[in-house]
């Protein structure tokens, strides 16, 4: 008799997910599918909008990354406004709206490593779940727990100074920012906020390179697994800056194939439509994008972190730097297939994040006054970002009553979306094919490759209550033959 | 005994001293309906401030915020929720320490345990649910919900002061409020049983 075992939601992701695997009678894995149900009705609720509430309006799409969704609207309402695609705002504008993003993208990886993947690394993928997470952290490794806090509160901090509150930022607006930062607020970042040392950019930047040794050291123990789990070839497309540096904020779109072979040649985002088409596909929410020349069944591609390093030429701050080549080095110079490298991927932009906040903090163009620009107003825009998560593409039409009339979102986890399905049916395959019972730490090797990817389902609400996790082991006949509930 | 009683019983319990600090932390997304409860009612408590009471706000609990709660003496938590309780509840929570974790979030409990574990230091904790109806996107509340908000902040403007004049009584750790308009004021009473422990 067939089984289908069924993960829902899965745990530690955003949103809600679900993994069925469906066995035959020899518990051989005939199908494995990631289920997500992506909330996709926040296109229309815009529509009819004034263009300028866009920045604010979608953060209210994800409580999450809601800094990533605010900047890539304002970027494509920058070119609404005239003030150009990405490079034309003041220097001060610019700044600071990058002084935003990498503050949530080192606030976001941080959470990522210490609170959903560091638990599977420090206790192991099958260990309980009752101490694989964050309190286990505190309980046996309290000094990494602290940094974590304190790492995380930073990243806030300069999120609520750039952005000008936690909830429903208003920093980024059509055009520029509304704010500057003042040198009180400068000087807090760097000197420690609140007078507390432990708050201040350089230890930060200390903080990023001791959790990056923790990741290489793991790695250096354990090479099988962070090498080889839920390692497939694919496609890799980022932004990357003109010249080919890491850059998280602007640039043109690139994409490399499993091999290093440039299949999409540092192209203007505006025109991202000429090569990225979505798939729909009956059994998910969720779409399925893919890059139109190579189509749906080569064309799919990882974005991300390890996305990121397998695109860009460099990263343009030093110790990064120091990390990328290394990094580069493991494989010869050619693109990393290997799921579990995004976490060290990950940490090697954790670090250039702090040290791009560290050189933006010392930068006094943040003083300046000369806040937002103007120039001839058009009526279609398209901002992109490197969110944490990876690429984010924010698309709007305006009527000439200043109205959204069309809005198009390709969010990082819908771009991840074939990849983490591969990384699901690796696992199934490669651990549960065949085995008469399914433990616990199978369960959850499922989840640690899916959480290699940090998705962000966008849809939670968060309300109390609403976020159980229920595993459901059923038959063909959809009878459950056991149910597990954590 | 009413309601503001039994409020005024539990501010005893959590002050043993004047001028005792008190946090109150909505958390929700203001922009998914009445999961917006919780920054409402924060947002209300800031345009006219109670001495002694500070205000926190954000989408959703994380990590960073045991170093935030570990810094008062007590901490309310206030949040929407989706059970069919009878408006307003509060109930006290404790940390726990083998919370499992299912999102990016973080439940009260576990900022608690967080708190102790690296602070050395748990404030006396509070969960005040609020009950939501309406969770699509979209800004505002629904009618049911700005209610029970009103309840929410209506009782906590009657009581707050109180706790800080070290008020004492029963310790009641968890109870429920319907919220009934008469004559334009709002009262509190037993939803069923009263309270529940």
């Amino acid at each position: 008799m067939g089984k289908k075992i069924v993960i829902e939601p899965v745990t530690r992701v955003e949103g809600h997910g679900k993994v069925t695997i469906l066995l035959d009678d020899a518990n051989k894995v005939t199908q494995s599918r990631l289920h997500i149900v992506e909330f996709r009705g926040f296109e229309r609720f815009v529509q009819g909008r004034p263009y300028w509430e866009a920045p604010v309006l979608v953060q209210r799409l994800c409580g999450i990354c809601p800094v990533s969704h605010h900047l890539a609207a304002a970027k494509a309402m920058d070119v609404i406004v005239g003030a150009g695609t990405g490079d034309g705002l003041t220097k001060v504008g610019e700044k600071m709206r990058r002084l935003m993003h990498y503050g949530q993208t080192f606030q976001s990886h941080v959470l990522h490593f210490f609170h959903l993947c560091a638990p599977d690394l420090l206790f192991g993928i099958d260990a309980d779940p009752a101490i694989r997470n964050v309190i286990g952290i505190a309980l046996k490794h309290k000094d990494l727990a602290v940094q974590a806090v304190l790492m995380r509160k930073y990243g806030q901090e300069i999120i609520a100074a750039t952005a000008g509150k936690k909830i429903h930022g208003t920093g980024a607006i059509p055009g520029g920012i509304n704010k500057n930062l003042s040198l009180e607020e400068r000087d807090g970042f760097i000197q420690g906020i609140g007078g507390n040392t432990q708050l201040s950019i350089g230890t930060m930047v200390e903080w990023a390179q001791a959790a990056l040794a923790l990741f290489k050291d793991y790695h250096a123990k354990h090479k099988d697994f962070i090498d080889g789990y839920a390692a497939f070839p694919s496609n890799h497309v980022s932004l990357v800056r003109k010249d080919g540096a890491l850059d998280l904020y602007h640039g043109v779109l690139r994409g490399v194939d499993a091999d290093g072979n440039r299949i999409l040649d540092d192209v203007d985002y505006q025109d991202y439509l000429e090569h990225i088409a979505e798939e729909v596909r009956s059994w998910s929410y969720m779409k399925f994008p893919y890059l139109k020349k190579q189509g749906t069944q080569k064309g799919w591609y990882r974005v991300g972190p390890l996305a990121r390093l397998n695109t860009c030429d460099f990263i343009p701050t030093p110790l990064a730097q120091k990390e990328f080549e290394q990094f580069k080095a493991y494989t010869g110079g050619k693109p990393n297939n290997m799921t579990m490298h995004y976490h060290w991927a990950r940490l090697i932009e954790t670090l250039h994040a702090a040290e791009m906040m560290r050189e933006l903090l010392n930068d006094p163009d943040l003083q300046r006054t000369d806040l937002v620009v103007t120039g001839t107003r058009r009526d279609e825009g398209v901002g992109l970002i490197e969110a944490p998560r990876g690429t984010l593409f924010h698309h709007y039409r305006v009527n000439e009553h200043d109205q959204i009339t069309m809005c198009n979102l390709i969010v990082s986890t819908t771009n991840n979306n074939q990849p983490m399905n591969e990384a699901v049916d690796w696992v199934a395959r490669h651990t549960i094919d065949g085995k008469a019972e399914v433990t616990e730490g199978m369960l959850n090797g499922v989840e640690v490759a899916i959480r290699a990817y940090d998705p962000c389902l966008s849809c939670a609400t968060h309300a109390l209550g609403k976020m159980p996790l229920e595993i459901s082991i059923v038959n063909e006949r959809g009878e459950i033959l056991d149910r597990n509930r954590r | 005994m009413n309601a503001v009683k039994y409020w005024i019983g539990i501010a005893g319990s959590m002050m043993d001293q004047a001028g005792a600090n008190i946090l109150v932390y909505g958390y929700g997304n203001p922009g998914r309906g009445d999961d917006g409860l919780g920054p409402a009612l924060v947002q209300q408590l800031q345009t006219e401030p109670l001495m002694g009471v500070s205000t926190e706000c954000d989408y959703q609990l994380n990590v960073e915020d045991a170093l935030t709660v570990s810094e008062f003496d007590a901490v309310i938590f206030a949040d929407a929720t989706h059970e069919a309780i009878n408006g307003v509840r509060m109930r006290s929570v404790r940390p726990l320490f083998n919370a499992a974790f299912t999102t990016h979030a973080v439940e009260p409990q576990a900022v608690l345990a967080l708190s102790e574990l690296l602070y050395g230091k748990c404030p006396e904790a509070y969960m005040l649910e609020m009950r939501g109806y309406s969770w699509e996107v979209g800004e505002g509340l629904s009618p049911s919900a700005r209610e029970n908000l009103i309840a929410a902040l209506t009782m906590l403007r009657r009581t707050l002061p109180a706790w800080r004049r070290r008020q004492t009584g029963t310790i009641l750790p968890q109870m429920e409020w319907a919220n009934h308009h008469e004559s334009g004021r709002v009262k509190y009473g037993k939803a069923d049983s009263g309270y529940r422990q």
